[in-house]
């Protein structure tokens, strides 16, 4: 990995109290957040008076600002809830879009016991995107997701761009390109992750491809005013606190300015805005401050792909419940990729809840690794350091009487869970549990339905039959170095 | 302060709490929201009336809530923690649950259930997780957000947000102020939860200090297997020494607040607490830096449900006793998890009501020499009435 750290030679200026803070699109004004009295307010600060006018007066909470390309709007999200969470839980108060225009004052654009927040404008001002927890289920315990949407600037039908599958996977401040094609925004996918920065072409929704450095914690991306970078909130083991990178997505070249949070590029590109947590800084910002053109990142990712699968034990139609002796070949340790693979045809009988298809028995770990279906869902988990549960889950619910090829792999930083044509779904985490003491391989241990188990395979390297996740080489190609 | 401090203490301590056979129930009361109104100081009052229907002598209130404590906290204190103003953590969508603040309704709402035990004459205490237990990305504290250079790393350098080493001085400061501020409520008892850490363990400590240390002390890289007894052992260093600090906390205040340490799976093949949590209560125990052993939850032999948990029962009080010191309290679970059985599992392995199997696993309790039960998380309604009963009559 390059990554460099810039050399301060400019000294930062400090702007006043605010943080989130974004520039008008003609760099005279910054948008941003305040606290008040311990509520978060948005205002504008004109660059060359000093002036400074609040754009939100109601009493609840106001948020992350952002300009419409035109200059004259602002969207921002606000809540205000003032009662117990008990009182208000039959009304729609929540956390919602509004936008300001100048010369109309404040509308605001959605509503629902939501959360809308993080709102941007498109390139051309006619929609807005955003994040929300609209796709989080009343119905699902501790529901905890969170999508990007989008919608037209003056309100109306909501478009679901980023979906959120599982619960515990989230979305952060989504950004469109200056030429309109590609959307930065954070993700999340889950509790045992840490945030990073990805990439979706707004042409193929889907298509999303991590650029932010590996096993950092990255959030809050703007683009600079060319689109070639990107500059985002991060942190990497060793760097002081959370810090300003500025990224090429394309090549994977990233540098670290300086300690802060919040960027964003003057239009003009001449200046980094940034915030402490508290308070607002500006301090230039030129080619000096950007990674070379040959500071490019090997693509870890793509060599990971690449180790072709090898198979350590295969059983067609096994018998089962059966037992097998594992042997020093299921050793994948905390970092060797390895899957586990089965063709199955779904016959839920009398519980079809929940069916273990294949299981692997490690010290320590009964379930060190296990296929199953929940709900009709294929589902593929390992376990964390704790001895916990923590898996992927596939967004396809498995239909009776159908045969299917079900894939999970474990890498060393991202679980998978495949249905053979249909689907791939993934969940990163920080550390697993060792499987280097393999004991037993139990084939359908737990509920019957003969025929249910039609081959059954465990491998190393990533499987032949699952598409691997788009890289950042592949995602990229033929865009030239831009 | 050396351990023959904290031994006497702990001698005197027991010397004069001993005798009762104690009913200790804690309260998760993020069940509650559900069902109740609990933002406000009439709330609190009622989830009390709730679990004294289990006839609890001791009440244990959760610290927390979301990783953001359950009072006005100096500690944790951010004018924009509350979702979605946060732009790290995702926020919970629950009904209500999803949208209490209990740090921010005006009202110290566990100083309200402390002073309500007193009028009662009901013990008062902390239920103090290692970590937020819930494990999602809503139960990231504050100041865990603020602070990632303090975050726990896995082998190999990624960050996880979950918790800051406590191999960072800074990290040992800011828990013991949050200490502190439990201890200005004036517990009668701190019950430290070991099985709700959050998904934390000895794989997520390669962090600078502690990497630096394995270096000065085995001349090599640090282990790529965590399980490497020398790495837990370092480990276990820190996790001590924040416990010890906690016990020094306490006797500054001059009152007397029991310290709990729960812990879990005894039964089991590996020392659970030592292995995952990097805890050895042990040692613990005989240094006079805690006071009791709660017993979480064990790990039966189904073949022999009542004998073996009887023999566990057993070989746990030996061991204490032979410690010299500490009082041991035994499990009421309702709720079953994995690896954690409640007592509904021993009802459905044995064909027996639920009453019955609590009524047994008291007198188990008692006739192994325990000092009291802990009924694990007394929600709304998890405890059924006759299940209360059976506990209250005992």
């Amino acid at each position: 990995m390059i990554m460099t750290t810039c050399v301060v030679l400019f000294a930062a200026a400090l702007l006043g109290e605010g943080t989130c803070g974004v520039y008008s699109p003609d760099g005279g004004k910054i948008a941003m957040q305040r606290v008040v009295a311990g509520k978060s307010r948005v205002g504008v600060l004109d660059r060359a008076s000093g002036r400074f006018a609040w754009v939100e007066k109601g009493t609840g909470n106001a948020a992350y600002p952002a300009w419409s390309p035109s200059g004259d709007a602002i969207v921002y999200a606000y809540g205000n809830e003032t009662n117990t969470a008990w009182a208000a839980k039959d009304g729609d108060t929540g956390y919602h879009l509004r936008v300001w225009r100048h010369g109309s004052g404040v509308r605001e654009i959605t509503t629902g016991r939501f959360r809308d927040y993080m709102p941007s404008f498109s390139h051309d001002g006619n929609r807005i995107f955003f994040v929300s927890t609209r796709c989080a289920s009343p119905e699902v315990f501790l529901a905890t997701r969170s999508g990007v949407y989008s919608i037209d600037a003056d309100g109306g039908e909501l478009a679901y761009l980023v979906p959120s599958h599982v619960n515990d996977e989230g979305a952060g401040q989504p950004v469109v390109s200056p030429d309109g094609k590609m959307l930065a925004l954070a993700q999340n996918t889950g509790f045992r992750s840490t945030w990073r920065i990805v990439c979706m072409r707004l042409s193929e929704p889907g298509s999303i491809c991590t650029v932010s450095l590996k096993g950092q914690s990255a959030y809050a991306p703007r683009w600079t005013p060319d689109g070639r970078h990107i500059v985002y909130t991060g942190f990497s083991k060793g760097d002081p606190g959370w810090c300003v990178y500025v990224l090429n997505p394309r090549t994977g070249g990233a540098r670290r300015i300086c300690e802060g949070r919040n960027p964003d590029v003057h239009p003009s590109g001449a200046f980094l805005l940034y915030d402490d947590g508290k308070s607002l800084y500006e301090r230039p910002f030129g080619t000096g401050d950007l990674p070379g053109a040959d500071e490019v990142v090997v693509d870890e990712e793509s060599r990971l792909y690449d180790e072709p699968e090898r198979l350590v034990w295969r059983a067609e139609k096994p018998d089962y419940p059966a037992t097998v002796p594992m042997t020093e070949a299921f050793n994948f340790g905390t970092d060797r990729t390895f899957f586990v693979r089965a063709k199955v045809r779904y016959t839920p009988a009398a519980s079809p809840r929940f069916r273990h298809f294949l299981t692997g028995e490690y010290e320590g770990a009964k379930l060190g690794f296990e296929l199953f279906i929940d709900h009709g869902l294929p589902k593929f988990g390992v376990r964390d350091g704790d001895g916990a549960y923590m898996g992927a889950v596939s967004d396809m619910v498995l239909e009776a009487g159908h045969e299917y090829v079900l894939t999970g792999i474990r890498t060393s930083s991202a679980l998978y869970i495949h249905v053979e044509g249909k689907s791939l779904r993934e969940m990163r985490f920080s550390a697993t549990y060792p499987l280097d003491r393999p004991i037993r391989l139990e084939v359908g241990p737990t509920v019957g339905g003969k025929g249910d188990i039609l081959l059954g395979e465990v491998g190393t390297g990533w499987p032949a039959n699952v598409p691997h996740p788009i890289t950042r080489t592949k995602f990229f190609a033929g865009e030239g170095a831009k | 302060m050396n351990a023959k401090y904290f031994a006497l203490l702990g001698v005197m301590f027991g010397a004069a709490a001993c005798g009762a056979f104690e009913k200790i129930a804690y309260i998760d009361s993020f069940d509650y929201p559900g069902f109740l109104e609990t933002e406000t100081a009439e709330g609190s009052v009622r989830i009390l009336d709730n679990v004294l229907k289990t006839g609890a002598t001791t009440i244990l209130w959760r610290n927390q809530s979301g990783a953001i404590p359950r009072y006005p906290s100096a500690e944790e204190a951010l004018p924009l923690k509350e979702p979605p103003l946060d732009k790290r953590r995702i926020p919970l969508s629950e009904p209500i649950r999803g949208w209490v603040r209990f740090d921010d309704c005006g009202t110290n709402l566990i100083q309200v259930a402390a002073d309500e035990c007193a009028r009662r004459g009901v013990t008062f205490g902390i239920h103090m997780t290692t970590e937020e237990n819930h494990g999602e990305s809503w139960t990231l504290s504050p100041w865990n957000l603020e602070h990632p250079q303090f975050w726990c790393c896995a082998h190999g350098g990624a960050p996880w947000p979950g918790r800051c080493s406590l191999a960072y001085d800074e990290v040992l400061a800011h828990k013991l102020r949050l200490v502190d501020e439990l201890l200005a409520m004036k517990p009668a008892m701190i019950y430290i939860d070991l099985c709700r850490a959050g998904g934390w363990g000895p794989n997520l400590e390669f962090v600078i200090p502690m990497e630096n240390e394995w270096r000065r002390l085995y001349d090599c890289e640090p282990p790529a297997n965590w399980r490497d007894p020398r790495w837990i052992a370092l480990v276990e260093k820190y996790v001590y020494r924040y416990i010890a600090r906690i016990r020094e906390r306490i006797a500054r205040t001059g009152r007397r607040t029991e310290l709990v340490m729960a812990v879990e799976r005894f039964g089991a093949k590996e020392d659970y607490d030592y292995i995952y949590r990097a805890v050895d209560w042990r040692k613990l125990l005989r240094t006079g830096v805690i006071d009791s052993v709660a017993v979480a939850c064990i790990a039966p032999d189904w073949n022999d449900p009542w004998g073996s948990t009887a023999r566990i029962y057993g070989d746990v009080v030996r061991e204490v006793r032979g410690i010299g010191r500490g009082k041991v309290y035994f499990p009421i679970m309702s709720y079953n998890f994995t690896n954690r059985p409640g007592y509904s599992e021993y009802a459905k392995q044995l064909g027996i009501s639920n009453e019955a199997a609590v009524q047994r696993l008291l007198e188990l309790a008692r006739d192994a020499g325990g000092d009291g039960i802990t009924m694990e998380v007394v929600d709304f309604n998890n405890y059924s009435p006759s299940v209360c009963k059976a506990i209250r009559e005992f």
